[in-house]
């Protein structure tokens, strides 16, 4: 029964009926969906494969199930649940299908056995996730939109285009492990690049989830970045470019989520920053660190889902997001609050939190394999997710100074996706075996050693106090409105005004040849009608003498060219 | 500075009247005590456990709380620092689409 169809796929159809429905119906409809995909997965065994063959030569392997690919699919289908949930409330018909057709593609796409099934799928989350933008209908998310599709397109070319380049070379179209070294898959590394959110080729993440929907960006946040991962994990583990490209990610987005002021925005530096993480962890390639990297995705999943929510929750009651203008919400929103204080805890990796025990399996990796400049730097960005995640999103949130907005409490649905989440968040911190069974390698790990908890709890709470200290004496940035520029700069500032000078210069090249070709004609012009008109040589009729002359010469003239 | 108060604020429930725990005077006192009692007890401790750790720095005496407080701390000047180069106005690109006041009532009132 459950072979039936490919992972995935039950969403995808499901999402095309659900329109259909009505009411209660439909979202009854809409949250059995990832259930009933959930309970197809789990009855799929690892080595499940399944396989077409297409114009003789292209053997396409639809499905392939094994322990790598059951953690993501199991977390996609929890985070299409907990985002089906969150959105319950929301009558766009829209937004419910493109959200669901995009999980379910993330899904599918995770299960895809060869590099062309998996473009087909990689394609399908870029055209369907960006609706969840557009359906903002506004002017500035339709640009937004178009700028994500744009380079989500891209990354899809640049996929395609690497796996024609490594068919041709080696006749094999597998998704497995590849690694670098020649240009069909060096492309298709870039490709996953774009989607990860490498550093330089990031900024269409902070630049299109902040302008999602309400429910649209807890969508976004779950799915395409972790199926890039999952992509790198699966063909690139132990790449070594790996280790400094995700030291570079943990690090730089700390310091624009410092001063950034959409709270949805600092969250997308921190999305950023986490990804960092779990590329250090592919980079490293031993079994630990890749377990630790499929566990962080795993649980970052479900804290930054929360974080979304509990942001979604404040941009839907409060009809903004921006920390300057928000402020003492928890006597309005305690539940809202609570969960996002857990959810920013989980995401700190305080010890009992999700975070602590799938970060550290990464940071001991790199520990084990003598990185320690990979430590420094991971324990520093572990500090700057405190700062924003932990610290500012909540605080100036839900406290700070009161910004004397009041509102209701969150909707029902949306509380009760964030008390899952939450539960989720805590329950993995504490209960964290099953999670550690589900992990595609053997290599024992147990989190809570004193050591761990000690070194962790000094680095945060001496953070915390750090902040204290600086608001204290003043120094902490205060929240102003304003734009932050990013790499998004380049293509939205600097290419457009390299264009448009480029334009004007053709424009003005073309406009000088013009006038002087017609001056020149206009001059020739005067000339002639001069010579013709009466002061001018021509212009008066000559007496007869010269006259004939004239004409005789001119018989002269054509008699010598007959002759010659 | 310090608050903000709109007349036109729409009144929640009662509970939103009264100071919360959090605004109460000898709240942030507690917090502060309670937050100096936990970095106390993990100076103290981090005599006691055994260290064993894979790089000579994790050795050193309070190491991951002074690198957690200098960590911060740089992270907070360096992003102050960031504000003066690649700040700008909130419209740079465009016009924001949310009215000034973000009262979502504020703007259909006119």
């Amino acid at each position: 029964m459950a072979e039936l169809l490919p992972p995935g796929l039950i969403l995808i159809l499901g999402a095309l009926v659900a329109p259909l429905l009505r009411g209660r119906v439909r979202q009854a409809w809409m949250l059995a969906l990832p259930l009933v995909g959930c309970v197809q997965l789990a009855m799929l065994e690892n080595g499940f494969s399944w396989s077409m063959r297409v114009f003789e030569s292209f053997e396409l392997e639809i499905v392939r199930v094994d322990a790598l690919s059951r953690v993501f699919g199991y977390v996609f289908h929890i985070a299409a649940f907990l985002s089906v949930l969150f959105a319950l409330h929301v009558k766009d018909r829209l937004q419910h299908f493109s959200g669901l057709v995009y999980a379910g593609a993330a899904i599918a796409a995770v299960f895809a056995g060869d590099l062309l099934t998996l473009f087909v799928w990689w394609e399908l989350t870029a055209v369907t996730s960006v609706f969840l933008i557009w359906a903002r209908r506004t002017e500035r998310s339709y640009r937004a939109g178009l700028r994500y599709l744009v380079i989500q397109v891209l990354s899809g070319v640049l996929l395609l285009a690497g796996t024609l380049l490594h068919f041709r070379e080696t006749g094999s179209l597998e998704f497995g492990a590849l690694g670098l070294g020649s240009l069909g898959r060096d492309l298709i590394f870039v490709a996953f690049g774009i989607k990860a959110a490498f550093p330089l080729l990031h900024a269409w993440l902070q630049d299109a989830y902040p302008e999602a929907t309400v429910t649209g960006s807890v969508w976004l946040s779950a799915f395409t970045t972790k199926l890039a991962i999952y992509a790198l994990a699966r063909s690139y583990a132990g790449t070594e470019i790996l280790i400094p490209i995700g030291c570079v990610m943990t690090i730089f987005p700390v310091f624009f989520a410092v001063i950034e002021n959409d709270l949805r925005r600092v969250l997308s530096f921190s999305l950023n920053n986490q990804l960092g993480f779990m590329i250090v962890g592919i980079g490293i390639g031993t079994d630990l660190a890749l377990n630790g990297a499929a566990a962080h995705a795993f649980a970052h999943i479900l804290y930054k889902s929360l974080l979304f929510m509990s942001m979604g929750a404040v941009l839907y009651r409060v009809g903004t997001v921006k920390a300057s203008e928000l402020g003492g919400l928890h006597k309005s929103m305690p539940w809202t609050t609570t969960f996002c204080i857990i959810g920013a805890m989980a995401i700190s990796a305080f010890p009992l939190f999700s975070g602590f025990t799938s970060k550290s399996m990464i940071m001991t990796a790199a520990a084990d394999e003598g990185h320690w400049v990979v430590m420094l730097c991971l324990l520093f960005a572990s500090a700057g997710v405190l700062e924003h995640s932990g610290i500012k999103i909540p605080y100036f949130a839900f406290f700070a100074h009161d910004s004397g907005k009041r509102c209701k409490e969150a909707p029902k649905n949306m509380l009760v996706a964030m008390g899952i989440a939450a539960f989720l968040c805590i329950g993995l911190g504490v209960w964290y075996q099953p999670l550690y069974a589900l992990l595609p390698f053997e290599a024992a790990y147990e989190p809570y050693t004193v050591a761990h908890v000690v070194t962790q709890l000094q680095l945060l709470v001496f953070a915390v106090a750090a902040f204290v200290v600086l608001q204290k004496l003043g120094l902490y940035p205060s929240e102003k409105r304003a734009t932050i520029l990013n790499v998004d700069w380049g293509y939205r500032r600097v290419l457009p005004a390299i264009a448009t000078s480029l334009g004007r210069g053709v424009d003005a090249a073309h406009r000088a040849i013009l006038g002087v070709g017609l001056a020149l004609l206009r001059a020739f012009g005067t000339r002639i009608s001069r010579l013709y008109t009466p002061p001018g040589p021509l212009g008066e009729p000559w007496p007869t003498g010269p006259a004939a002359l004239v004409a005789a010469l001119l018989l002269v003239l054509y008699l010598l060219s007959v002759y010659l | 500075m310090d608050s903000d108060p709109r007349p036109d604020a729409v009144d929640g429930a009662a509970r939103d009247a009264q100071p919360s725990w959090f605004e109460r005077p000898g709240s942030f006192r507690k917090l502060m005590v309670a937050l100096a009692l936990c970095c106390a007890v993990l100076i103290g401790i981090d005599f006691v456990y055994h260290k064993h750790g894979h790089f000579d720095f994790e050795a050193f005496p309070l190491f991951f709380a002074l690198y957690g407080f200098g960590a911060f701390v740089v992270v907070v000047f360096v992003g102050a620092m960031l504000r003066f180069v690649i700040s700008r106005s909130e419209d740079y690109y465009e016009a924001s689409d949310e009215p000034e006041s973000a009262e979502p009532e504020d703007h259909l009132r006119g």
